[in-house]
C-alpha cells in the first residue's frame, strides 16, 4: 500500500497542469502590459492590468458600487465578473480558485517543494498546533480590515501590501516596498510552511473558505474502507486532519483534493468528491 | 454523484472561459476604463457622442477616432506638432503644455471639449472655456460660416497662447502625480491632501459626499463642472 501511495505521489497531476497554465497566463498578461506601456508588447495578448483580472478586486469594490455606483480606482467590470464566476465555482466545489488557479498559491507550492526536500517530514510541521490554530483566524481580520479600509477610502489600499501584485510586478518600480517585503517573507516562509500566505493572511482565501460549509460537492471519507494510514492528512497542504473527518468542510480546505483516492489515498473509493451525501 | 480530477479541470475551464465569453457577448467585460463618451439623448446631435464627456485621460488619437475629426486638425489647433506625437498625447496634457495664461485662463480638457463641440456643430452649452488662437483659426478655416452664437463665443474666448511646456513623452500614472486632484481622485484623498471638510463643502456647495466617491463622479452626478471644482481644490493644495 505504502509503495503504491509513493508512486502516486510522484505523478504530475492535472491540478499541477492547470496551475501552471494559470501561472503562465497571469505572467504573460503582466509582462505584456509592462511592454505595451513601454512601447512594445503584443496587441494579440491581453494587456489588462493585474487588478482588472483579480476577482478579489470585485469583492472590495462591492461597497463602492452599492453606495456611490462606481468601481474603486483601478478596478473594472472584469474583476466583478471574475468574482462571480469564482464564487460559482466555490459554491460547487469549494475554494478551487485557491487550490487550482491562484498563481500566488502555485508560487508558494513550488517553493514548498524545495522545503520538502530540505526538511523531509518536518516540513509543514514547524508551527505548534495550538499557535497554528490561533493564527488561522488572522486572515479573517485581514479580510475585514481590507473591506473596511477600501470602503472608507474608495482606493485599492490592499495593493500596497499585496504579494500577488508584487510577484507579477516587482520589476516595474510600481510596487510598494511593504508588498515586496511581504512577498519575500511569504517566499521564505514557504520553505518551512506550506502556503503560509494562504493559511494565515490571505483575505480572499478567508472569504472563499466559508463556502466549505455549504459547497455542493465535498470530500467524504469512507470509514468502512479507510485503513487509517494517515496519508490523506499528511498530504494536506493546509494541515487538515482528513483522517479523522467523515467529510471535509473545514474553513481552511482549498479544494486541491490531494487527499482523494484518485490522488494520495491508497484505497479506492475511500476519500472521494461526492454530491448529496450527508 | 462522484467527481474526478478531470471533471474539476473541465468545470473550471467551462465556468471561467464560458463566463468570460458570455460576459463579453453581453458587452459587460471591460478590463480598462471605459473610453467611450456618453451619447447626447435629446436636442441637437441626439444619438452622437457628447463632447462634454471627453475626459482628460483621452488621447487626441482617441478623440480623433471617436468624433471623426482629422488628427491633423487637432494637432494644428492645439499646436501639438507632429501627428504621431499628437495622437498619443492626452487631453489633460494641454494644461502643462500651455502653462498659466494671463488672467488665470487655462487651456485644457475643457478647451478640447468646446473645440470638438464646435467642429461637430453641437451645442456648446454654458461652457466658459478658452481656445488658443490656432484652434479658432482652424475652426474658421474648416467652416467660415459659423453661427452668430459660435462666432460671438469665439470672439470672447480666444487667447493668444502658445505651447510653452515640453511635449510629455510618457503618460504619468494618476497615483504618482503627487498632490493633485485628477479624474480618479476620491474625496478621501482630497482630505489626505490637507483640505478640510468645510473647504470641500464650500467648493461643491453641498454637504460632504461619501469619502469613497471620486470627485469627478460626484460632479457628474450633481451637474457641477469637474474642471472648476478640480481647479478650486488644487488651488487649496499646498505643495
Amino acid at each position: 500500500m505504502e509503495s503504491k501511495a509513493r508512486s502516486k505521489k510522484r505523478q504530475w497531476r492535472l491540478r499541477n497542469w492547470v496551475q501552471l497554465v494559470f501561472f503562465l497566463l497571469v505572467s504573460t498578461i503582466a509582462v505584456n502590459k509592462f511592454l505595451v506601456e513601454n512601447g512594445g508588447g503584443s496587441s494579440f495578448l491581453s494587456s489588462a492590468s493585474l487588478h482588472s483580472v483579480c476577482p478579489f478586486g470585485g469583492v472590495v469594490s462591492i461597497y463602492n458600487l452599492l453606495t456611490v455606483g462606481d468601481y474603486i480606482q483601478k478596478i473594472h467590470s472584469s474583476a466583478l465578473i471574475l468574482m462571480g464566476l469564482v464564487f460559482l465555482l466555490a459554491v460547487l466545489l469549494g475554494p478551487v480558485f485557491c487550490g487550482w488557479i491562484c498563481p500566488l498559491g502555485t508560487f508558494q507550492e513550488w517553493i514548498g517543494k524545495i522545503g520538502k526536500r530540505i526538511f523531509k517530514k518536518r516540513y509543514n510541521n514547524f508551527v505548534p498546533t495550538r499557535l497554528d490554530g490561533y493564527m488561522r483566524y488572522i486572515r479573517i481580520f485581514v479580510l475585514l480590515w481590507v473591506i473596511y479600509i477600501t470602503a472608507k477610502t474608495g482606493l485599492l489600499v490592499f495593493a500596497n501590501v499585496d504579494p500577488y501584485y508584487a510577484l507579477f510586478n516587482f520589476w516595474t518600480g510600481e510596487v510598494a516596498i511593504q508588498a515586496l517585503v511581504i512577498l519575500s517573507l511569504t517566499a521564505v516562509g514557504s520553505l518551512f510552511v506550506e502556503r503560509p500566505w494562504c493559511k494565515y493572511l490571505c483575505p480572499y482565501g478567508a472569504l472563499l473558505g466559508f463556502t466549505n460549509k455549504f459547497k455542493i460537492f465535498r470530500l467524504h471519507r469512507n470509514e468502512s474502507t479507510c485503513i487509517s494510514c494517515d496519508l490523506c492528512s499528511k498530504s494536506c497542504p493546509m494541515n487538515i486532519n482528513v483522517a479523522n473527518s467523515k467529510k471535509v468542510s473545514q474553513l481552511q480546505c482549498i479544494s486541491c483534493f490531494e487527499c482523494s483516492s484518485e490522488n494520495i489515498c491508497p484505497v479506492p473509493e475511500t476519500v472521494e468528491i461526492k454530491w448529496g451525501e450527508k | 454523484m462522484r467527481l474526478k480530477n478531470s471533471h474539476i479541470g473541465v468545470l473550471i475551464v467551462i465556468v471561467l472561459i464560458g463566463g468570460i465569453y458570455i460576459a463579453k457577448g453581453f458587452g459587460l467585460w471591460s478590463t480598462e476604463s471605459d473610453k467611450v463618451p456618453i451619447k447626447i439623448t435629446e436636442g441637437t446631435g441626439a444619438g452622437t457622442y457628447d463632447p462634454f464627456d471627453i475626459r482628460g485621460s483621452y488621447s487626441f488619437g482617441e478623440i480623433s477616432s471617436l468624433f471623426e475629426i482629422d488628427i491633423k486638425l487637432l494637432a494644428e489647433a492645439f499646436q501639438l506638432g507632429d501627428v504621431e506625437v499628437a495622437k498619443d498625447l492626452k487631453s489633460k496634457d494641454l494644461e502643462s503644455l500651455y502653462g498659466e495664461q494671463e488672467g488665470d485662463i487655462e487651456i485644457g480638457n475643457e478647451s478640447v471639449q468646446v473645440f470638438v463641440a464646435i467642429m461637430k456643430e453641437l451645442d456648446i452649452k454654458d461652457s466658459d472655456a478658452f481656445l488658443p488662437m490656432s484652434a479658432v483659426q482652424v475652426l474658421l478655416e474648416v467652416d467660415p460660416n459659423r453661427s452668430k452664437e459660435v462666432l460671438d463665443y469665439l470672439a470672447n474666448h480666444q487667447v493668444e497662447a502658445n505651447v510653452s511646456g515640453a511635449i510629455p513623452e510618457v503618460e504619468t500614472q494618476p497615483d504618482s502625480e503627487g498632490l493633485k486632484v485628477n479624474g480618479n481622485t476620491t474625496f478621501s484623498q482630497v482630505l489626505d491632501f490637507g483640505i478640510s471638510v468645510q473647504e470641500i463643502e464650500s467648493i461643491i456647495g453641498a454637504k460632504m459626499p461619501p469619502e469613497n466617491q471620486s470627485v469627478k463622479s460626484y460632479c457628474t452626478e450633481n451637474g457641477l463642472s469637474f474642471s472648476v471644482v478640480k481647479e478650486a481644490l488644487n488651488t487649496l493644495i499646498t505643495p
